[in-house]
């Protein structure tokens, strides 16, 4: 993925978790960049560690090996004090809009907070940023005195992305930002998403479990099983040039609005297996029905499969 | 502000928090001035009076030495309330210190609070307070003392367990990635959010304390003899409890109405504060 | 004569404005009706009137429940127990946090038959089995023992529907069975539930807000929207030929594969 315009780096990143005597691999040597104004899918069932990973590179998690670099400045040494003043350029969008605000808070202090804290200006005028802030992601300046339960998961989530915006910040991370919400104000916070990061140019990670979503606001999506990335590809195009057989499979999982109901569900069997145990071979292999001798016996590497396409497969489809 | 129909079982908690309040507030006011309501001086005898059941004259009768009892009563809420309202705040503000810290730094800090505190709570609270106070001496100001020393754990363990649920909130990474220090997450993020809970302990401690004194006064470990004091009138009401059951019955009474109200005040705080049923 | 006929139902919290507003439809044995909808368009609700589990407060203020011929809102307490043992039955949306944790699932299980029906232990364990097999949870006796924490959540929600459909129910009720699992395993479950039907004959209604597994699954839909039902029809009918712009802008805005982009 050679870019000249690259913001973010993360490579050979990996996290392991003790486990009594036993340790959780969580992320195995993941490796992928960002590029300014580029939105990048992270796409996975539960468990395959793309959350660990998205706290990772927020820095909220330290690596256990590999590195992170932010236009050039690798930030996983930083001490404490140093990180501290580097955070403002990562900023994290979550799931659940109502556990993301302190329940007595109001909406208008919760916005100043990064920029008082950060750049120390006074509060006033802070409050006055607050208020253009909430008119660019479509709020009434009204809200500024409200309390969160007072709005609906929809207005709650575009405070939230206002405030990530606030300190411009150089990479935006959203952990399955509309995952909680209904699909007509999903639509409308994809779109929000989509337009800040064009307009502020910077670089986003997209984080959701379900691929046509995270394929309709992303430039590349990067599918997870097991800590591993197993395809890389172009969103666009990701329904024709896919070729893991996983990233099939969830594919062909999505039921169609307008699906035929006499055809059978092409279904994947089993479960995924187990992060504590070290896989010799492919961790798709159990679940995979293109599996061969080779795929139990050897683990297959990300490999150039065309430009812009890697792929982890001895047997792609 | 929205309006919405309040429901009548949240009418009522709004009824009863408005009595209790109103109540505990008269006690601190009578205590206040106790000076100027009191008819008589709390410790005058009238050699003529003694042991008079309650009259015209003397609202709640007079115990041995002829005091007024009611006099007694006003100014004894002055000792009473004021040991309950000083203890509680001073045990408040150190656990809830400790407690917070212990839960949101964690690790060794955590740890070794965490054991004094569990030392602590080995020892059966009040015999604990009595072996203090027969220690250090009676006096005040000792009395203060060993309740405090004895009881700040309460409030640590609290305040630390509800840290300890809210810490791992999404709205406390979100506050670090806002940029916020260890202290303002702690002041800004943590504590109004635990507060809520906190103030119907307080609440509860109160009355509580009111209970502990007067059980110390009881015994003779209180406040030393001339200074009315409600367990000490028990105490000496004691004595002559078929003569004149006036001298036992009435501090008891007030005692037991004092306790109560502040319990009830604690327990509308709770219920008002569920964010659950904030519905109205 | 339909299995179940709700009649101009209306449903209000505490004399409030109605969560459910004069809603009618039939459900005829064998079918899969789902009722679709946004968050707070009355859905839930609704089912939760049918098995008579209403949060406090909830009422059904005007209307008709009709189950097999007797009107279920017009029953005592003790008459809708029974109901509710032999005739529905229902599966949450998270079935694990609806569990015991500290029983493993045998007992639950058991619990859940003996409630209704005093038969031995043997037989009811054998009963049991049958049911978590016909789910394709093979390995019974691993699930049987375990406890709620060792099964994952696809399957904690077999295991749901396997309970719910023991007592081989004349109706079950779904309330969004498949939207806590992931994509994969969410595949296995809406099998299963096809599955229910197609073999079994069973009568199920589906709350659910994934319109592609009420589409794939159902043979009637509902669409609600701010406690009404906007439009009630065949399948074929609300997919294909939506009357109400409601539907179709519901339709229009479940992301699909191959569909618009925001993203440049």
């Amino acid at each position: 993925m050679p870019d000249k315009n690259v913001l973010l780096m993360v490579k050979n990143v990996s996290k392991e978790f003790p486990v009594k005597k036993n340790k959780l691999y969580a992320v195995s040597d993941v490796s992928f960049s960002v590029s300014r104004g580029e939105t990048l899918g992270l796409v996975g069932e539960s468990g395959c560690g793309k959350s660990t990973l998205a706290k990772m590179i927020a820095g909220s998690l330290p690596v256990s090996t590999g590195s992170i670099t932010l236009d050039g400045v690798d930030y996983t040494g930083l001490s404490a004090r140093e990180f501290r003043k580097f955070r403002r350029n990562i900023q994290m969008v979550f799931q659940d809009p109502l556990s993301s605000f302190s329940p007595r808070m109001r909406i208008g202090t919760y916005l100043c907070e990064p920029r008082i804290n950060y750049d120390h200006i006074s509060r006033q005028e802070a409050m006055e940023e607050a208020g253009v802030l909430l008119e660019k992601v479509g709020l009434p300046v009204e809200f500024l005195n409200r309390y969160p339960h007072e709005l609906s998961g929809g207005q709650l989530q575009r405070v939230a992305i206002a405030r990530a915006i606030a300190i411009n910040p150089k990479l935006l991370i959203c952990d399955e930002a509309t995952g909680a919400l209904d699909v007509s104000i999903q639509n409308v916070i994809a779109k929000l998403l989509v337009d800040l990061v064009e307009e502020k140019n910077i670089g986003c990670i997209f984080i959701g479990h379900d691929l046509a979503l995270v394929r309709s606001v992303t430039q590349h999506i990067a599918i997870m099983y097991l800590g591993r990335i197993v395809e890389y590809l172009d969103s666009e195009t990701l329904e024709e040039k896919c070729m893991h057989p996983y990233t099939r499979a969830l594919l062909e999982a999505i039921f169609d609005v307008y699906c035929d109901q006499n055809e059978d569900i092409k279904l994947l069997t089993g479960e995924p297996p187990s992060p504590l145990v070290v896989h010799k071979g492919c961790p798709f292999a159990q679940r995979c029905e293109r599996c061969r001798n080779e795929c139990l016996e050897n683990r297959p590497e990300l490999a150039e499969a065309g430009p812009n396409h890697l792929v982890a497969c001895f047997n792609p489809l | 502000m929205k309006i919405k129909t309040m429901s009548r079982y949240r009418k009522m908690v709004w009824i009863r928090f408005w009595i209790a309040l109103g109540f505990a507030v008269l006690f601190v006011v009578f205590a206040l001035f106790s000076n100027h309501l009191a008819p008589y001086d709390p410790l005058e005898t009238h050699y003529d009076h003694m042991l008079e059941a309650p009259s015209g004259m003397f609202f709640f009768g007079t115990d041995q030495l002829g005091r007024d009892i009611f006099s007694r009563i006003l100014y004894g809420g002055r000792t009473s309330l004021l040991i309950a309202f000083l203890v509680t705040a001073i045990v408040a503000v150190i656990g809830i210190l400790i407690g917070t810290t212990a839960g949101f730094l964690g690790g060794v800090f955590d740890a070794v609070l965490m054991r004094i505190c569990d030392v602590l709570l080995a020892f059966p609270g009040s015999i604990f307070t009595i072996a203090m106070v027969s220690f250090i001496g009676t006096g005040i100001p000792n009395l203060i003392l060993a309740m405090s020393i004895t009881s700040w754990t309460g409030f640590a363990r609290i305040s630390r367990s509800l840290v300890l649920s809210i810490k791992n909130n999404v709205f406390i990474e979100q506050a670090r990635m806002g940029g916020a220090s260890n202290w303002k997450i702690l002041t800004v993020y943590i504590i109004p959010n635990v507060m809520p809970s906190l103030l119907v302990n307080i609440f509860q401690n109160i009355g509580s304390k009111l209970l502990t004194i007067s059980g110390l006064s009881l015994l003779g470990l209180g406040s030393p003899p001339p200074t009315p004091e409600w367990g000490f009138m028990l105490s000496e009401g004691k004595n002559f409890m078929y003569q004149s059951p006036w001298m036992l019955g009435f501090p008891g009474l007030v005692i037991l109405i004092n306790v109560v109200v502040f319990n009830l005040l604690s327990d509308s705080i709770q219920e008002l504060m569920n964010p659950k049923q904030n519905n109205w | 004569m339909s299995l179940l006929e709700i009649k101009n139902c209306t449903i209000r919290y505490q004399n409030g404005e109605p969560a459910v507003s004069n809603v009618s439809f039939n459900v005829e044995k064998g079918e899969i009706v789902s009722l679709v909808g946004e968050s707070g368009s009355g859905k839930t609700t609704l089912i939760r009137a049918i098995l008579g589990i209403l949060p406090s407060g909830g009422k059904v203020t005007e209307g008709q429940i009709i189950l097999d011929g007797t009107d279920i809102l017009k029953l005592n307490d003790r008459q809708m127990e029974a109901v509710r043992g032999n005739n529905i039955s229902m599966i949450f949306q998270d079935v694990g946090a609806s569990m015991d944790p500290v029983k493993q699932v045998k007992s639950q299980y058991m619990e859940s038959i003996l409630v209704h029906e005093r038969i031995p232990r043997d037989t009811c364990i054998e009963r049991a089995v049958s049911m978590l097999k016909r789910m394709h949870l093979t390995d019974t006796e691993r699930v049987m023992n375990a406890y709620p924490f060792e099964l994952s959540g696809g399957m904690k929600q077999r295991v749901g529907i396997a309970m719910g459909m023991t007592a081989q129910p004349k109706l079950l009720l779904a309330d969004e069975p498949t939207s806590a699992l992931d994509v994969t395993i969410q595949a296995q479950v809406v099998h299963e539930i096809r599955e229910l039907r197609d073999k079994y004959g069973a009568t199920i209604i589906l709350v659910t807000h994934n319109m592609g597994v009420a589409s794939y699954l159902s043979d009637k839909i509902g669409v609600m929207q701010k406690s009404r039902m906007v439009e009630f029809g065949s399948r074929d009918e609300i997919i294909f030929h939506p009357k109400e712009q409601y539907t179709r802008d519901l339709m229009d805005a479940v992301p699909k594969i191959g569909g618009k982009r925001f993203a440049r």
